[in-house]
């Protein structure tokens, strides 16, 4: 056993066996390897020589490993006794469940001290309790939980029963070389089974031979790593071809292998056939629980079976850690336990006292009777001196204290997890549409640990990204080429493979450049277009994709589905089947290519594997045109050492400018090369090759060599980028966590560009950050680093807090600073003295990025802070790099993405998105943190209260522990009583909704502050315990003091006066009052009553019948209603004062979710529109997710990162009214496409495109009378349009259609044409602003500015021009954000998401101001956004006063007061493109008022609604502009009648208006809400129509009027986005509170600061 | 019907595939609910309401308690002989000495009748956990379990082995002290009838269970019972048995069923044979008329005032501290980090 374990440990240790190598290499070796194993362990050796020979064979050739027979399991290792194949997930069978199952619950402490005390109880001398009554409760858990684990057996036993029941076909050990049925139980080592494709494979087993003559075999293994892609495993050449005789069982077969270990990547074994040896791999072996795939058949023998399957040594159960809250609670603990010793110790103390002072009397005392004459002895009657009696009364002391410790605290706390943890995984919020999973718990005990973490530790691959790797660009010896264009699915573009009468096509859509397209096809015989050809050749060959080819609904048409274990080779060859060069085929020899349509076929002659040390991987391949060429394709770095540089050194300087470009942009980038083998180069290569390969020894090595040496002079093909798309909601969610006070730290293997920018793209980074970056190769280097940067922070933090002293006194954002560093740098760093200083700047930076760390960096960098700090960390990752981090850290997260389960499996919680951090911290961690921390609390003080109330009793009994209660009520009291409201408090009662807790991030601070739970809380909890006690005891005391009271009597008013008691404590703090709650609560009280009389209806318990009388008498009454009142008085009046004179945020944001200014929702009434809001999210969010096709995605502009969304479409119904509300997802619109012809000839053409393969257009025609849409339906299509999805593909289309079909009879087609017409129409619009532009150069920036995004993006916003805004609320401003948002905010949001958003894709900072100032070309003096208006002003101070006039103070869009001298002029320059407030009121605001808050119409309101109302106010008057944005909406509305253009604004004003002043009612602020969103939709449909100047004229007069009001102001609502994030908040308010401030901003015309 | 729903088996198919948890409120933790603040309305309402309930019941209480009138005669010490004075326990101890004991009492105010007769004991841990425990119900209920002496130890059988009943240490130490009453040498008669729980004769004590071989042991702890008298008739004994919660405890001896008048002389007859001397136990004899609050007790009505008075001041309180430092509910500029922009947001 042990020499066994010390080879599993030796196994695993051992780095993984070698590359595998193509079977068929090294079936030309298997002569020289059996000679050479058999040569194998020389005496006298080098002992270098024996350590290069790998352990593998020589501990084969131990006593320990395992000799299989094959086709023999009778002769099989005839010295072990091997388990049958049978699996026993099960724990228990029938005779051992009750030993068993009681073992494993009393390894729980709580029920150690449980029996223990029940034991104490169970001694005559010490009984205090009766014996069923102390045993009850512990049977009672006992055997809940048995019940419950034997459930869990049962079905495990079930399903143990299906699985082994399995059939398998097994070669009859006979003889007779046939194939026969058996159970998979019944399998044993040594048998000889058979697999057909797509069965499971039972045992772990050796490939004997396969269906594949080359003996590949390929198996999915998603149900041991989860990995879906294919994986090749090969058959031995030699069994291969000896198999029928091994069937026959004429050839004596003997595999000798490992003893059976976890690893499932690795396996040591070799195979002895016909006296040959023939050494094994992990390659050779297939494991159970994998499924055989694409291959007809498999032969393998078992070799593991059972238990000592790897499948099943690696299933772990999940992992046990214990949360902060508990190790605090543990610390309460022992506190309670001193008080319980002390109170012990004072009753035996006391009684001791008692006792020596009564000693002479307590011999003829009635009550005490020391003697006991009757057996005439006179012996001491239970009485053993003084001494033992103190020690007795100390141990019932302690049985009957014994709830002191709440021991039933811990079992709640079980059941209070499980609950939170079964809302968890039910929580919609946090089911991942795209991959249909749910959330997963897997750790039970730190459900609360989640609302306390401080440090966020990401990985970057499939956890911010989507690990969907999409080629994007490419640069051909040197030529950019990415202005890829979108394909549709049933486009000409898409590139078929016609095979017979089929057509297939890639599954996966890749954009495609027409331009390189055109080169391909057409322009193949010139030296560029022969270059792209090789490229693709290069993509489409140097991989180890396996294309497999799937059907569709449709007969005529195939998928090419690309399965290979690397996402970046997928994407690879998709885009060189996009470009035409569609892999079909791969064999281990060769492989086939439809070029162009021509069908090649290309002999694979050898291929190096990809490694971590040449970074590259290259395939040499015989081609038809029988020339030998290499392609190398590799990273960057790697690459560039191995090119020929003497001729291309152009090439590659161009391509490595385009390769910084692309990873600027975020891209992952791969070089390729190409070199032609001559016919001595490649005889050179092949023997080296071939001799390496079949190298017995060191043969990775050898391989590397042989690889190195032909990887050279290589001449440059190009460069492909390939984009790790950003995953749904990512920078939102860091955005808001960064707010909520989490520190993220992103820890990414990629390089430090590409980490950037992405970084930039999620929002860690921003650009007012100051980057410190630390790369360096050398100790001495990075300690010179880290000195400097904790210098430059130290300086930053001086700036910050002196900037804080004189500008606000309050405090203002200091620079935020990020560090930046890589992998390299750690290697000196970590473990060092130096993580000391890297501990220290990375404290104080906010963001921390780590580029090119490996995995076990990543758990230092982890350990690193939690070694030093008490704060909670947490790690998510998706991938088996991440698992040591995830298993570090406090909380480990995993994505169930794309790179398998291992991250997973290692996790506390797995999720589907990264996103899912937000609502999983800040909402359910935040609630389980309180709720734990109050359920504890509460426990503490609930069973410490009725402690003291027994010993206050105890006082008055002489010391001897009578209890008044019944001993069933004291025992029932934490069981039954109590109990159940805590468990239904902690389970469900929330402080604050979830809406509330995402729009104010920093609400989490509650939990990394501990502010539910410390050491205060527990003594103040402590001192009410004792009030309370006090009170319950001596009111009743001191009433019937005098009275003919029996000792029952007055138990039983105690008993009901501690149980009410505790329960209205509880009822005061609930939060949410739902009829669990009340049924709970109000419950158990009933149910206390009940039990009290019940317990009196016995009539041999002495309290027979106490409770009716006493019940009777009006005494009873007064001292239970003196009791709740003095008992509460003290926490209540603590409660109504800290509420309110010192409110914490939890408190204020109760009061907002109350009273809150739109925040209508009262008591019970918030609910429906809870729900509705629910609804709706729920909706659209599930829209989004069916949306988000990667092939229906509009490309980003190039400088903008890829966050675009589908728009979606939800239908709500509400209280029967059906609702239709579009979501308007954010986007960027697609590049411009070249000008087409206007509407009516689009017609015909349209129609022609639009018959892809498959469209039916027969069912089209129909139809295709002129359709006049109406309103509803135009306003539906018009923001589809305006959310992004020009083109909509045809299942869209679909959708569309039946969308509008609720509006009106409407055909596929119809909503086809109209989106080719709106987009035509969007075009000539583009073009006509393109010429005035032309035409007009003054008004360039003007037109410029007005249009929205076109500032920063050359592309088009078909609505932008018009209600353009600076929103950057970013591209995923998305659902979550609707539902977010306050109500005040959500009225505004969809008109935000629908008329401004789509404007705006925030460009990376520095471009947008670079756009601007290269705008203007005024270097002296710059623009900013003053009040939302673009205003000229000098660079430098301005006098401020002179300006605007005094009191006037600016206030930066953050928020930020600009610090201003005393004669007025500005400190600082302002900053170019930024927005600031003009602030009329500040200064003068006496700092009081600030306390009462402001009132609007009445209604309460924020500080800053307030002052956008109040400036709006300020500049309209009181009406709002209702007349301009009437003759507005009308001109741009013709197709609405002008009456109803009136009749929506009136509903849409009075519906505002109630929202404002009528709090009560949610449904009309839904409506004015989607009505606004209607109104404001209108926007972008005509433009066509209206003239650009007519625009201008409403709102010119405005401009007039405020350029008299503030003569420096220009009217220009745009404001040019930079960074964005505190930004848009404001803006976007202002903007959307008054929508007339948004035609307003639409014409602009003439700037006139300008020249 | 098979037809009918095998369409529809279709699209459900796919649904319960997917492991999209389904919505309800329940799930999604929206069930509706209220939301209750503390605020400053509900506050002082609150005080308020207590105070304005509490006062009144308090003033209640006091007079029903001052109604109440209370004669207290403590006669441990002062019905011991002069002589005696010196070896309380032998005096009381001895069969001999007379233990007669006559003295008179003074009426201090009318008494409506029925005017209860209480012995108050002190001193006396009836609450005892040796004492508590020593007793056998089901002994007491029937003659059936007459041997279940469980828990009577040392009073469970005679030196012989024969069963005591009723036994254990409550029952062997009935009180015996018996009083008489007598004005202007009229004996009153005094009610014995009806002094237990009709709960307690009924079901608790047996009427086939006769005392048997009661205090016959080598210590007698109090009264002798008759032997003929089943024990759901022994109402001294049953009173007894229901132990008191308190060291301090009166029970009830009996009623005086007339009125007495203020100032009338009742002489009281005691027959002071209660062995309390040897525990320094105090032996009180009360006569007493009742009220709806019980006895005479002031605590209750104290208490009541007490607390309403505190509730009026807290409202008080509460109102001037609210007029002093107003704030505005759910006002978002007091959060914190409204207040105090420290982050970097």
């Amino acid at each position: 056993m042990a020499d066994g374990e010390r080879t599993t440990f030796g196994d695993l240790l051992r780095p993984i066996a070698d590359p595998p190598v193509r079977p068929d290499l090294i079936s030309l070796s298997a002569s020289a390897t059996a000679a050479a194993s058999a040569a194998v362990d020389p005496p006298h050796g080098s002992r270098a020589e024996a350590d290069r020979l790998g352990a593998s064979l020589k501990e084969l050739a131990d006593a320990d490993a395992r000799i299989v027979f094959v086709g023999d399991p009778g002769g099989t290792d005839p010295r072990l006794v091997l388990p049958g194949n049978a699996v026993r997930t099960a724990k228990y069978s029938f005779l051992t469940f009750i030993p068993r199952n009681l073992f494993e619950q009393f390894r729980r402490l709580a029920y150690v001290y449980f029996l223990a005390i029940a034991v104490l109880n169970q001694l005559p001398q010490l009984a205090v309790f009766g014996r069923g009554a102390s045993v009850l409760p512990l049977a009672f858990v006992l055997l809940v939980t048995a019940v419950k684990d034997a459930y869990e057996d049962w079905r495990r036993h079930r399903s143990d029963r299906a699985e082994n029941g399995r059939a398998a076909a097994i070669l009859d050990p006979a003889g007779s070389g046939q194939f026969r049925p058996r159970r998979w139980k019944d399998l044993r080592v040594g048998e000889v089974i058979k697999v057909l494709a797509d069965q499971s494979i039972p045992c772990d087993m050796v490939l004997l031979a396969t269906s594949d003559p080359t003996g590949v075999a390929y198996v999915q293994t998603i149900n041991l790593d989860g990995e879906s892609n294919l994986k090749t495993r090969y058959a031995k050449q030699e069994t291969m071809s000896r198999l029928p005789s091994i069937i026959a069982g004429s050839v004596t077969t003997v595999i000798r292998c490992e003893t059976p270990n976890r690893n499932i990547y690795g396996f040591h074994a070799n195979l002895e056939v016909d006296g040959k040896r023939v050494s094994l791999g992990a390659s050779n072996i297939i494991l159970r629980g994998c499924e055989l795939k694409n291959t007809a058949w498999a032969i393998g023998v078992a070799v593991y079976t059972g238990i000592e399957t790897k499948v099943m040594l690696n299933s772990s159960g999940a992992t046990s850690k214990r949360s902060r809250l508990e190790t605090h609670m543990n610390r309460e603990t022992l506190l309670l336990s001193a008080i319980l010793i002390t109170l012990c110790s004072a009753v035996s103390i006391c009684n001791g006292i008692w006792l020596a002072i009564h000693r002479d009397e307590l011999e003829l005392s009635q009550y005490f009777r020391k003697r006991d004459y009757s057996g005439g002895d006179e012996k001491y009657y239970n009485y053993y001196g003084i001494a033992m009696q103190v020690f007795f009364v100390f141990l019932m002391a302690v049985i009957v204290f014994q709830i002191m410790i709440p021991i039933s605290l811990y079992i709640s706390m079980e059941l209070v997890r499980l609950g939170q943890a079964y809302f968890m995984i039910r929580d919609n919020n946090l089911y991942d549409e795209s991959s249909s999973s749910r959330f997963q718990c897997r750790a039970l005990n730190i459900n609360e640990d989640l609302g306390q973490i401080r440090y966020v530790f990401s990985d970057k691959t499939g956890t911010l990204t989507e690990n969907k790797m999409v080629f994007q660009c490419a640069s051909i010896r040197g030529i950019d080429y990415s202005e890829g264009k979108d394909p549709s699915p049933n486009g000409s573009d898409v590139y078929y493979v016609v095979v017979g009468d089929q057509f297939w096509r890639p599954k996966m859509l890749v954009k495609t450049d027409p331009k390189l397209v055109r080169l391909l096809r057409s322009e193949g015989e010139t030296q560029e277009g022969k270059h792209a050809r090789d490229f693709f050749l290069a993509l489409a060959a140097c991989n180890t994709i396996v294309p497999l080819i799937v059907g569709t609904p449709d007969p005529k048409q195939k998928l090419i589905d690309y399965q290979g274990e690397s996402p970046d080779e997928q994407a690879l060859v998709y885009a060189a089947a996009a470009y035409g060069y569609v892999l079909i085929e791969r064999t281990s020899g060769h492989i086939v290519i439809d070029v162009l349509g021509d069908r090649q076929r290309f002999n694979v002659l050898g291929l190096h594997e990809f490694d971590s040390d040449r970074k590259r991987m290259s395939v040499i391949i015989g081609c038809p045109d029988r020339t030998v060429r290499l392609f190398v394709k590799g990273a960057d770095s790697s690459m560039f050492g191995v090119l020929e540089k003497s001729i291309d050194l152009d090439i590659i300087r161009a391509t490595e400018t385009n390769l910084h470009a692309y990873s600027s942009m975020g891209l992952r980038t791969l070089v390729v090369g190409m070199r032609e083998l001559s016919r001595n180069d490649f005889e050179v290569w092949h023997s080296a090759y071939e001799k390496a390969s079949t190298a017995l020894y060191g043969r990775g090595s050898l391989l590397r060599a042989v690889a190195s040496s032909v990887e050279n002079n290589l001449q440059i093909l190009g460069a492909s980028g390939i984009e790790d798309k950003l995953q749904q909601g990512v920078p939102e969610a860091i955005k808001s966590l960064r707010q909520a006070g989490l520190r993220v730290w992103v820890l990414t293997g990629d390089k430090q560009e590409t980490a950037i920018s992405i970084g930039y793209s999620c929002k860690l980074l921003t650009s007012e950050m100051t980057h410190i970056v630390i790369n360096n190769n050398s100790e001495a280097a990075c300690r010179k680093s880290l000195e400097d940067a904790i210098a430059i922070s130290s300086k930053f933090v001086a700036i910050s807090s002196r900037a804080q002293n004189t500008v606000t006194g309050t405090g203002s954002a200091r620079v935020p600073l990020a560090l930046i560093i890589d992998g390299t740098s750690l290697v000196h760093i970590l473990e060092t003295e130096l993580e000391e200083k890297l501990f220290k700047i990375a404290t104080v930076c906010d963001v921390v990025l780590c580029c090119r760390v490996a995995p076990l960096q990543k758990a230092g960098i982890v350990a690193l802070i939690k070694k030093r700090t008490e704060d909670m960390t947490l790690a998510i990752g998706d991938g088996a790099n991440d698992v040591s981090m995830i298993q570090m850290a406090d909380v480990g997260i995993g994505i169930s993405g794309q790179e398998g389960r291992q991250a997973v499996m290692a996790s506390d919680f797995a999720m589907g998105q990264f996103r899912f951090l937000l609502p999983l911290l800040l909402v359910h961690g935040h609630w389980n943190y309180q709720r734990i921390a109050y359920m504890i609390l509460y426990n503490f003080y609930r069973n410490a209260m009725f402690v003291f109330i027994m010993f206050w009793y105890v006082l008055y009994t002489a010391y001897t522990l009578t209890t008044a209660i019944t001993e069933w009520s004291s025992v029932l009291y934490s069981v039954l009583y109590t109990a159940l409201p805590t468990v239904v408090v902690g389970i469900l009662d929330k402080d604050l909704s979830r809406r509330t807790l995402l729009k104010y991030p920093r609400l989490y601070g509650a939990g990394q502050r501990e502010e539910r739970y410390n050491l205060s809380l527990f003594i103040l909890t402590m001192m009410d315990a004792i009030w309370q006690s006090l009170v319950v005891f001596f009111i009743p005391y001191l009433a019937y003091r005098d009275t003919t009271v029996d000792g029952s009597s007055l138990g039983d008013l105690w008993t009901l006066a501690v149980v009410t008691l505790v329960n209205i404590h509880l009822a005061m703090d609930v939060f949410r009052w739902n009829w669990i709650t009340h049924l709970s609560i109000w419950g158990s009280i009933a149910v206390a009553v009940m039990c009290v009389i019940l317990i009196d209806s016995i009539w041999f318990l002495p309290g027979y019948w106490a409770i009716y009388h006493t019940m009777k008498t009006g005494l009873f009454w007064l001292c239970l209603l003196g009791i709740f009142a003095a008992g509460m008085i003290p926490r209540f009046t603590m409660k109504a004062l800290t509420e309110y004179f010192m409110p914490n945020d939890i408190q204020i944001s109760r009061e907002l979710e109350k009273f809150g200014n739109f925040n209508d929702f009262t008591d019970c009434l918030y609910t429906e529109t809870d729900i509705r809001f629910h609804l709706l999210h729920s909706a659209i969010s599930s829209a989004a997710s069916n949306n988000t096709k990667p092939e229906a995605h509009p490309s980003a502009n190039r400088h903008s990162l890829p966050c675009q969304y589908s728009p979606s479409i939800v239908t709500c119904i509400f209280g029967g009214v059906t609702l239709t509300v579009v979501s308007f997802l954010p986007l960027t619109l697609p590049p411009v496409s070249p000008p087409s012809p206007p509407t009516e000839a689009m017609d015909d053409q349209n129609q022609d495109n639009y018959g892809g393969p498959n469209l039916q257009r027969s069912a089209l025609e129909p139809l295709r009378t002129r359709w006049t849409p109406k309103p509803e339906q135009i306003l539906i299509l018009e923001s589809i349009f305006n959310s992004g999805m020009v083109n909509p593909p045809k299942d869209e289309t679909v959708r569309i259609r039946k969308l509008l079909e609720q509006f009106g009879s409407v055909g596929d087609a119809n909503v086809f044409y109209w989106f080719q017409n709106r987009r035509s129409r969007s075009r000539r619009r583009q073009r006509q602003l393109q010429a005035s532009l032309m035409a007009d150069p003054r008004a360039a920036g003007v037109v410029q500015h007005a249009g929205g995004a076109a500032t920063s993006s050359p592309s088009n916003s078909p609505g932008g021009g018009f209600f353009a805004c600076s929103s950057s609320t970013s591209a995923a401003a998305s659902s979550s954000n609707f539902v977010i948002d306050d109500n005040a905010d959500d009225l505004f949001s969809i008109s935000r998401q629908m008329g401004f958003m789509e404007a705006t894709q925030t460009p990376p900072p520095f471009m947008c101001s670079s756009d601007v100032s290269h705008l203007h070309n005024q270097p002296e003096t710059i623009t900013v956004f003053i009040d939302g208006v673009a205003s000229e002003v000098p660079k430098g101070p301005i006098d401020l006063r002179a300006a605007f006039g005094h009191n006037v103070m600016l206030v930066h869009s953050s928020g930020e007061l600009l610090p201003v001298t005393e004669h007025g002029i500005l400190m600082q320059s302002l900053q170019m493109g930024e927005s600031y407030f003009s602030e009329l009121e500040l200064k003068n605001a006496s700092p009081s008022s600030s306390m009462h808050g402001y009132h609007l119409r009445g209604v309460p309101c924020d500080a800053h609604q307030y002052q956008c109302l109040r400036r709006h106010s300020q500049r309209h008057g009181n009406a709002p502009p209702m007349a301009a944005f009437a003759k507005a909406l009308q001109s741009f509305a013709p197709f609405w009648e002008p009456a109803e253009v009136v009749f929506r604004l009136s509903i849409w004003r009075k519906t505002k208006f109630t929202v404002l002043m009528d709090r009560k009612k949610p449904l009309n602020h839904l409506l004015a809400l989607l009505l606004l969103s209607c109104l404001l939709s209108m926007d972008a449909a005509p433009l066509s129509s209206v003239d650009v100047s007519s625009l201008v004229s409403p709102a010119g007069t405005f401009a007039l009027r405020n350029r008299d009001e503030a003569a420096t102001k220009v009217i220009d609502k745009e404001t040019a986005e930079e960074g964005g994030v505190s930004l848009n908040e404001r803006t976007g308010f202002e903007l959307d509170d008054y929508p007339g401030s948004g035609a307003n901003s639409r014409h602009d015309p003439k700037n006139p600061g300008k020249p | 019907m098979g037809d009918s729903t095998s369409p529809s088996d279709g699209p459900a198919e796919p649904r319960r595939k997917s492991k999209k948890p389904k919505y309800s409120r329940f799930t999604q933790q929206e069930l509706p609910a209220c939301k209750p603040l503390l605020t400053p309305m509900i506050v002082i309402t609150t005080f308020a309401l207590i105070g304005i309930i509490f006062i009144p019941i308090g003033l209640a209480s006091l007079s029903a308690s001052e109604q109440v009138v209370e004669i207290v005669y403590q006669y441990d010490a002062d019905c011991n002989p002069e002589q005696s004075q010196n070896d309380k326990v032998a005096f009381i101890q001895s069969s001999v000495t007379n233990k007669t004991c006559i003295r008179t009492l003074n009426v201090p105010r009318h008494m409506d009748g029925p005017v209860h007769i209480y012995y108050e004991l002190d001193n006396f841990y009836q609450n005892h956990r040796r004492y508590v425990k020593s007793r056998s119900d089901k002994q007491l209920r029937s003659k059936a379990s007459e041997k279940v002496t469980t828990n009577c130890a040392p009073e469970a059988t005679t030196s012989d082995g024969s069963v005591i009943v009723p036994c254990g240490l409550i029952a062997w130490s009935l009180f015996n002290d018996t009083y008489s009453f007598a004005i202007d040498s009229k004996t009153i008669e005094v009610n014995k009838k009806n002094i237990a729980w009709e709960s307690d004769k009924e079901h608790k004590f047996g009427n086939d269970v006769y005392p048997k071989n009661f205090q016959m042991g080598g210590l007698i702890g109090g009264a002798k019972l008759n032997a003929s008298i089943p024990l759901s008739e022994q109402e001294d004994l049953i009173v007894w048995m229901r132990t008191a919660a308190l060291p301090k405890f009166r029970k009830l001896y009996g009623r005086i069923e007339m009125d007495l008048d203020a100032n009338e002389q009742i002489v009281v007859t005691i027959q002071n044979n209660y062995n309390t001397y040897s525990f320094e136990g105090k032996k009180k004899l009360v006569l007493s008329t009742t009220s709806w609050i019980g006895g005479k007790n002031d605590f209750l009505g104290t208490a009541y005032l007490t607390v309403g008075s505190l509730c009026l001041f807290l409202a008080m309180a509460f109102i001037v501290l609210y007029l002093l430092k107003p704030r505005t509910l759910g006002d978002p500029s007091y959060l914190s980090w409204n207040r105090n922009p420290d982050g970097h947001y």
